[in-house]
């Protein structure tokens, strides 16, 4: 069969690329701009230095603000897991009155703008006096985190076969040792994904924590909005493409991981 | 015997079936009933089937006797013992299911061990009794591999070794061999078949297929729309059923309805049309009830009109189904009727196709009278 181009082709194929260079570009961009020698943001920048990691990586500041951003996210990953987990297996096992209403409550937060959860829980915060510590952030970005857990593991427990948990308690498990020894082992691939993008969730949340956190405690997102408007200069490149390259890197962990969970 | 040598070798007395038994046992499901009163006693020892059309309540009551699923009402005794409110894994009954239900992620040892695990034996000893057990079923050599490394036939042998490693005196079946191909689902009946004899483990089997309960049960029970239709042999259930639903659920049948005409000294007379038919009646019929009697192909006979068999009708043969080692002929009656007839190929008698007279019949004792 000889390959004909065929125009309609040629032009879907030149409209994707066209899309997927648009998509890409600022970060192509930002990543440039990232080993600019100069003192201000340029593009194309006129040399190679990596003098703004080094100002990334030796300001207390970043640092701090690169702690909290891991700590949260990890914990709000962990966090969102467990209780994801527990409201995955009622709702997929379980039939209770107000199940729909659980389901749209735990999904809501996908759809309702992040500004007013940000609002509604700074003030929840304050009167409990709990505003700007780690905990309160875990929580909330817990909000936001759990729907994808939910959506993911939700989807894998329905395909999951009961008979196998079944199977376990016959042999002499309780059920509560039957979903440890049984359940979550094979539903790994999903703890995986969600717990992924639970943390991305965390780690990527600007509007959450520019309310909820203390200035001298902010999340990398934050630190970085506070420099914008206070000085821009490279580092938030610098920054920038370091917070990219930790995505992707988990994106692609997470994903071999998968592949050979399937395979094993 | 070798099962039981393993049992002991590992220190454990002899298994010894356990007695069950179901009284008045429901399940409701909101507004539809799948299993509307069950009772029935089950000896230790005994190989009982669950036959039932798919929706007929048979894996809902082996699944509430398991205690996967809560009775809406009703009690179960596993020797003498309720056990109604007992948790599943308190209840050490083995299990097999039908799709293996094998662990996907663990070995076939630990598969196999996974119960002793539960009952906190160590590792290495658990390795040394799930080896007995799989080299029992033929497996010795599969202990380190997965379960997706193993063909159908041998992922069942290790569920089989599975639910017996810890010795339970009641192993529940659901649909066992509906995976299977037939030749290995022959095979793997009769090795069930001999580890049930071997252990003197009470088993409760649920099939759809009659075949395998009439080859493996000591009792069969028939169920329709959640009751239990009939509870008998399985010779009886096929020779004597109780009940029309039983008659046509196994094997083939004939039903030629009528009125009892006169009933005596065991042998009815049932008016069908215009022929009176000599039946053996199990139960006194009174004159004039409806009765329907039943007869099974192959103990219908196909003559001329002029050899003076029992309860002989003309008919015409309508066709013929050639199976090698029988010929299915249908047959019509006078008044429209139609009958199967199972004639078997031994080469001897006249064909019915060649019988210019031709009439069916059968011996009063090879009918049977139905009135439900």
């Amino acid at each position: 069969m000889t390959r004909r181009v065929n125009p309609g082709n040629l032009v879907l194929a030149s409209v994707s690329i066209l899309i997927l260079l648009i998509l890409i570009a600022p970060i192509i961009i930002i990543f440039l701009v990232s080993f600019t020698p100069t003192e201000m943001l340029h593009f194309p920048p006129p040399g190679f230095s990596l003098r703004w990691y080094e100002a990334y990586f030796s300001d207390p500041k970043w640092m701090t603000a690169t702690r909290v951003s891991f700590v949260v996210a990890a914990l709000t990953a962990l966090f969102s897991l467990v209780i994801g987990f527990a409201i995955s297996l009622a709702l997929v096992r379980y039939r209770f009155f107000g199940k729909a209403g659980l389901r749209m409550l735990v999904m809501s937060p996908m759809i309702l703008p992040k500004i007013i959860i940000a609002v509604g829980l700074y003030f929840l915060y304050v009167k409990l006096r709990i505003l700007g510590t780690t905990g309160a952030l875990v929580m909330a970005h817990s909000i936001i985190a759990i729907p994808y857990v939910v959506m993911i593991i939700t989807a894998s427990l329905y395909s999951f076969d009961r008979r196998l948990e079944w199977a376990a308690r016959s042999l002499g498990a309780s059920p509560l040792r039957a979903v440890w020894l049984i359940t979550i082992p094979n539903l790994k691939p999903a703890i995986l994904g969600g717990g992924l993008f639970a943390f991305v969730a965390s780690f990527d949340d600007i509007i959450l924590s520019l309310f909820l956190t203390k200035l001298t405690e902010p999340t990398l997102p934050r630190q970085i909005w506070v420099n914008v408007q206070q000085t821009i200069d490279p580092t938030i490149a610098a920054v920038s493409t370091f917070m990219t390259v930790v995505s992707v890197l988990g994106l692609w962990l997470v994903a071999l991981a998968q592949r050979g969970l399937k395979k094993g | 015997m070798v099962f039981r040598a393993a049992a002991a070798r590992s220190g454990q007395s002899d298994v010894q079936g356990a007695s069950l038994s179901l009284h008045g046992l429901c399940k409701d499901y909101g507004s539809a009933n799948a299993v509307r009163g069950i009772d029935l006693t089950l000896s230790p020892g005994r190989f009982l089937t669950l036959l039932g059309p798919s929706g007929s309540g048979k894996t809902t009551t082996l699944m509430m006797i398991a205690g996967f699923i809560d009775p809406s009402a009703g009690e179960i005794r596993i020797n003498g013992r309720d056990v109604t409110e007992l948790p599943a894994h308190k209840r050490d009954i083995g299990m097999v299911f039908q799709n293996y239900a094998l662990f996907p992620h663990l070995t076939v040892q630990d598969n196999v061990g996974f119960a002793l695990t539960m009952r906190g034996m160590p590792k290495r000893q658990m390795h040394e009794k799930a080896q007995d057990f799989l080299e029992l079923v033929g497996l010795g050599g599969f202990a380190k591999r997965y379960p997706h490394q193993l063909s159908g036939g041998q992922q069942q042998r290790v569920a089989l070794a599975r639910a017996l490693v810890f010795s339970p005196s009641l192993v529940l079946m659901d649909e066992p061999l509906g995976a299977l191909d037939r030749r290995l689902r022959l095979q793997m009946q009769e090795e069930i078949k001999r580890i049930h004899e071997d252990l003197g483990i009470t088993v409760v089997y649920v099939t759809h297929d009659q075949e395998e309960a009439l080859t493996m049960s000591d009792d069969i029970a028939v169920m329709e729309d959640g009751v239990i239709a009939s509870f008998a042999s399985p010779r009886d259930t096929y020779e004597a059923p109780g009940n029309r639903f039983t008659a046509k659920f196994i094997g083939e049948s004939n039903f030629l309805l009528g009125h009892c005409d006169s009933c005596d000294a065991g042998i009815a007379t049932v008016t069908v049309g215009k022929s009176a038919l000599r039946v053996v009646a199990a139960e006194p019929l009174a004159r004039g009830q409806e009765a329907t009697v039943f007869v099974r192909p192959e103990r219908l006979r196909l003559a001329d009109a002029g050899s003076g068999i029992d309860n002989a009708q003309p008919c015409e043969l309508i066709s013929e189904i050639y199976l090698g080692e029988s010929c299915i002929y249908t047959v019509r009656l006078r008044d429209g009727t139609q009958l199967k007839v199972r004639r078997p190929n031994r080469g001897i008698g006249v064909p019915p196709e060649q019988i210019a007279d031709l009439v069916v019949g059968f011996e009063p004792e090879n009918g049977r009278i139905l009135t439900s």
